[in-house]
């Protein structure tokens, strides 16, 4: 009996916990408004940027990216690493560098400038994945489609050709040059929008690769007779 | 946007608060609605944001606040709890703002804010049952912290 007085009692009491006024709804979509727009914000002067300052951007970043991680490579490489005799049997790569070159045989230290046969087939393989991926964006954006599957499939090549830059395939100043342009449309193409500007953004994407004759530079790495990827 | 303010008022105690979680409940809910499969309804979706953001406010506001409740505390102990406040609206406030955090957002959203178990549970990602039984554990914990003060209400 006294419990139930007492409960009874308690629900009166507890309608004034923290009792909330009016909802400030004006305030709060003001406040909602604001946050979105600043969330696109930063997207907008990028794209706004003209083509030639935007690759100028792309290229001093990619630039600032090389440097640290040359220094940082060259910081981490002991000069009495072993030699090895053969390209048939590599040393294990460092659990500190990236997985996808891995199974790729390291080049010792000291060894000539030009990359061993493992690297340049994985870079040919690159290319040819590369070209089927640019060739599509293309077709797409003369058939006025908008493949959204190209987004992941550059980021995963976006990330081989960072590698490659690091690697002793970036040597050859002809492939670093274009592995430098790949990695900057690779990137644009890994951020674009899924809005009604995506269309927009892929026009300006292939013009940038018409300009830089980024297709043919990449057909022209390929040799003739190398495996074709699909993917 | 009214039942999700209200929420998160009832939860926190502050227009200031109330308006940061509301705002970024919407804000994370336009982000994903992309990703909401339809799966259950939007308001249900809505409020599990909501109560997910606003535990996690509440949280951070906890800890920068943990010196001052320490101190209240102290003040609260050596004055008696009998004398300090005879309010029972006031006293019942502190013992819910005491209840953990679990019982405390099943109680609000139940006995305060009229939510369903249903609900509840779809906003917490619990089963009803377990809705019910940390409603009844909180009310428990409440009687218990409120015993001296009911016995002075009946004598």
């Amino acid at each position: 009996m006294i419990d139930d007085q007492f409960d009874e009692q308690l629900r009166d009491a507890v309608r004034d916990y923290h009792r909330p006024p009016e909802t400030p709804r004006d305030a709060i979509w003001a406040r909602i408004e604001a946050a979105r727009q600043e969330q696109q914000a930063p997207v907008v002067p990028i794209r706004r940027l003209p083509r030639r300052l935007a690759w100028g951007v792309g290229i001093a970043a990619t630039l600032a990216i090389g440097v640290a991680i040359g220094r940082y490579s060259v910081a981490r490489t002991p000069v009495s690493e072993p030699q090895v005799a053969s390209g048939t049997t590599a040393p294990v790569e460092s659990a500190t560098r990236p997985t996808a070159v891995t199974n790729s045989t390291r080049e010792p230290a000291g060894t000539p400038a030009a990359p061993s046969l493992a690297y340049r087939m994985a870079t040919i393989e690159h290319f040819t994945r590369t070209e089927a991926l640019l060739t599509t964006l293309r077709a797409d954006a003369q058939s006025g489609r908008a493949d959204p599957s190209v987004d992941a499939w550059a980021r995963d090549l976006l990330g081989t050709t960072r590698m490659l830059l690091d690697s002793p395939a970036a040597r050859d100043p002809q492939m670093a040059a274009l592995l430098n342009d790949l990695e900057l449309v690779l990137a644009q193409i890994a951020a674009l929008p899924r809005t009604h500007e995506r269309t927009t953004d892929i026009d300006l994407i292939n013009d940038a690769v018409r300009q830089h004759a980024v297709l043919t530079r990449l057909r022209m790495a390929i040799p003739a007779g190398s495996i074709r990827v699909g993917t | 946007m009214d039942r999700v303010y209200r929420l998160a008022y009832r939860l926190t105690g502050e227009d200031a608060l109330a308006q940061d979680c509301t705002q970024e409940t919407f804000v994370r809910a336009f982000n994903g609605l992309r990703d909401f499969r339809g799966d259950s309804q939007l308001s249900t979706w809505l409020h599990r944001i909501a109560v997910s953001v606003t535990l996690n406010v509440l949280r951070k506001v906890t800890r920068i606040r943990e010196r001052e409740t320490e101190l209240e505390d102290v003040t609260m102990m050596e004055g008696g709890i009998r004398t300090a406040d005879p309010d029972l609206k006031a006293r019942l406030a502190r013992a819910i703002d005491a209840l953990p955090e679990g019982y405390r957002t099943v109680f609000v959203m139940h006995d305060v804010e009229g939510y369903t178990h249903e609900e509840i549970g779809a906003a917490l990602g619990v089963q009803d049952g377990t809705s019910k039984a940390q409603l009844s554990r909180a009310r428990a914990k409440l009687r218990e912290a409120l015993a001296d003060f009911a016995g002075e209400w009946m004598s």
